[in-house]
């Protein structure tokens, strides 16, 4: 294939975020499309350079054609855009009714979340999957951070002196701390790789499970919990709205209004939080949680600047 | 069924008509699915190269489509079911995806030819109204 070509296909293919075998589909169709225009230019007496040169012009910005690819390609259905909001539902109703504390529920509710995601994942990684993936890390990114004073132990007592945490403990702090950070980035990195406005999605819900951890580890224990039950309605309410930003994420056709809509949701989510878990923040307070959501969501799209994004193109193609 | 979301073949307007290239390009540009629909339909089963050079040739070299933002039609097409593609190997070269019409395609593009041609006849009945 003409080098030229190659690498407009590459600018399409960069921007089409779009799942591994339909971009692969779309791709050998333009590829065919500019085999047979170049063959017919070069039937009219034009040089195999000439030839790919009109062809490339005549195909349109890649840029655009991309975008309009994807917007024709990303809508998913009613029923995917329910399967997607159904895990922020499921968790959204733990924390409203309470029964957050009660392992009899919880344990069954997250095996249900782990065993569609780890299914989902080996079966082809359908767009709803994501926010399942996103909560079935959530027991992970719960127990890093309740890891944390055992690390910051050890890092002292490595730096400054001071005594070790018990070497069972500090073993499996450290391999559980390791294994989790491992299993957290492979994934994520995956998902950045598929679309990183996907593993934004994904991730919505981290900082606000995050503040709710902070609040509870720092405010007496994280499995006792009974006086903060005050929490649990507007995590409930930040997590309905994300349940209902993934189906809009779903629906909606055009990229620019799928983010400004996640950026937005993500914002306002966070300052609800601060606002009933700490009172009036004030402007700087209000400030520094919308810095933090808008990190977390940053995060993938500098991710795959830096990674790259899918798989490269094949001879084939 | 069809309206919500812009048809987004972009054309380019040739020859004599270039103040008129934003009305008309507007005007294609709302019915291009039609003009998809209808070409498919007639050839039974084509491809997005052929279904270029066709509307090119039709049309007097008047509509030249951006060649590749047609797939993007033709995708949405194929998304909401008036259209089925499939890959077909072709004597020379690269596979190609070919596309047919489905009855449901079918019947879309029955009902949008039917209201084109109520369109079209009530603006004609207008103008000739103004010359009596």
């Amino acid at each position: 294939m003409d080098t030229v070509f190659r690498n407009y296909l590459c600018q399409v293919r960069a921007r089409l975020h779009l799942k591994e075998e339909l971009e692969n589909q779309l791709i050998s169709e333009l590829s065919s499309h500019f085999y047979e225009k170049t063959s017919e230019l070069k039937k009219q007496g034009l040089s195999d350079e000439e030839a790919a040169k009109k062809a490339i012009e005549s195909f349109g910005a890649p840029e655009e054609v991309a975008q309009l690819l994807y917007e024709a390609c990303s809508k998913g259905s009613m029923k995917d855009a329910l399967k997607l909001s159904t895990p922020h539902f499921i968790v959204a109703a733990l924390f409203a009714s309470g029964l957050l504390h009660n392992f009899q529920v919880v344990l069954p509710a997250f095996g249900v979340v782990l065993v569609v995601a780890v299914s989902g994942w080996w079966r082809g990684r359908p767009d709803w999957l994501y926010s399942w993936i996103g909560y079935a890390l959530m027991p992970l990114f719960a127990g890093v951070f309740l890891l944390l004073p055992v690390i910051q132990q050890v890092i002292m007592a490595l730096f400054y002196g001071g005594s070790l945490p018990a070497t069972g403990l500090l073993i499996g702090a450290v391999a559980f701390f390791l294994m989790a950070l491992w299993i957290i980035l492979t994934i994520s990195v995956q998902v950045i790789r598929r679309d990183w406005l996907i593993a934004s999605l994904m991730l919505a819900p981290v900082p606000i499970i995050a503040c709710w951890l902070f609040h509870m580890h720092y405010g007496g224990g994280i499995l006792g919990g009974s006086e903060f039950v005050h929490l649990n309605q507007p995590i409930a309410q930040a997590l309905m709205v994300l349940g209902f930003t993934s189906v809009l994420f779903i629906r909606l056709r055009q990229r620019i209004i799928k983010t400004g809509v996640i950026i937005t949701v993500s914002i306002i989510s966070m300052m609800m939080i601060g606002q009933s878990f700490w009172g009036d923040i004030g402007f700087f307070g209000l400030m520094g949680l919308s810095l933090v959501s808008l990190t977390i969501f940053i995060l993938p799209a500098i991710t795959e600047a830096l990674i790259g994004q899918g798989e490269p193109l094949s001879d084939r193609q | 069924m069809l309206t919500g979301w812009q048809s987004v073949a972009i054309f380019q307007i040739e020859g004599e008509v270039i103040a008129m290239t934003k009305y008309t390009s507007n005007l294609l540009r709302g019915n291009t699915d039609m003009l998809l629909l209808g070409l498919i339909d007639e050839f039974k089963t084509t491809h997005g190269y052929q279904i270029i050079k066709e509307v090119e040739k039709r049309s007097n070299g008047l509509f030249k489509l951006k060649e590749g933002t047609i797939y993007p039609v033709l995708r949405k097409l194929e998304s909401e079911g008036l259209l089925k593609g499939e890959w077909k190997a072709t004597s020379s070269g690269p596979e190609r995806r070919c596309y047919s019409i489905t009855q449901k395609g079918r019947e879309v593009l029955c009902h949008r030819r039917a209201s084109w041609e109520n369109f079209s006849n009530a603006i004609n009945l207008v103008f000739k109204t103004g010359e009596v």
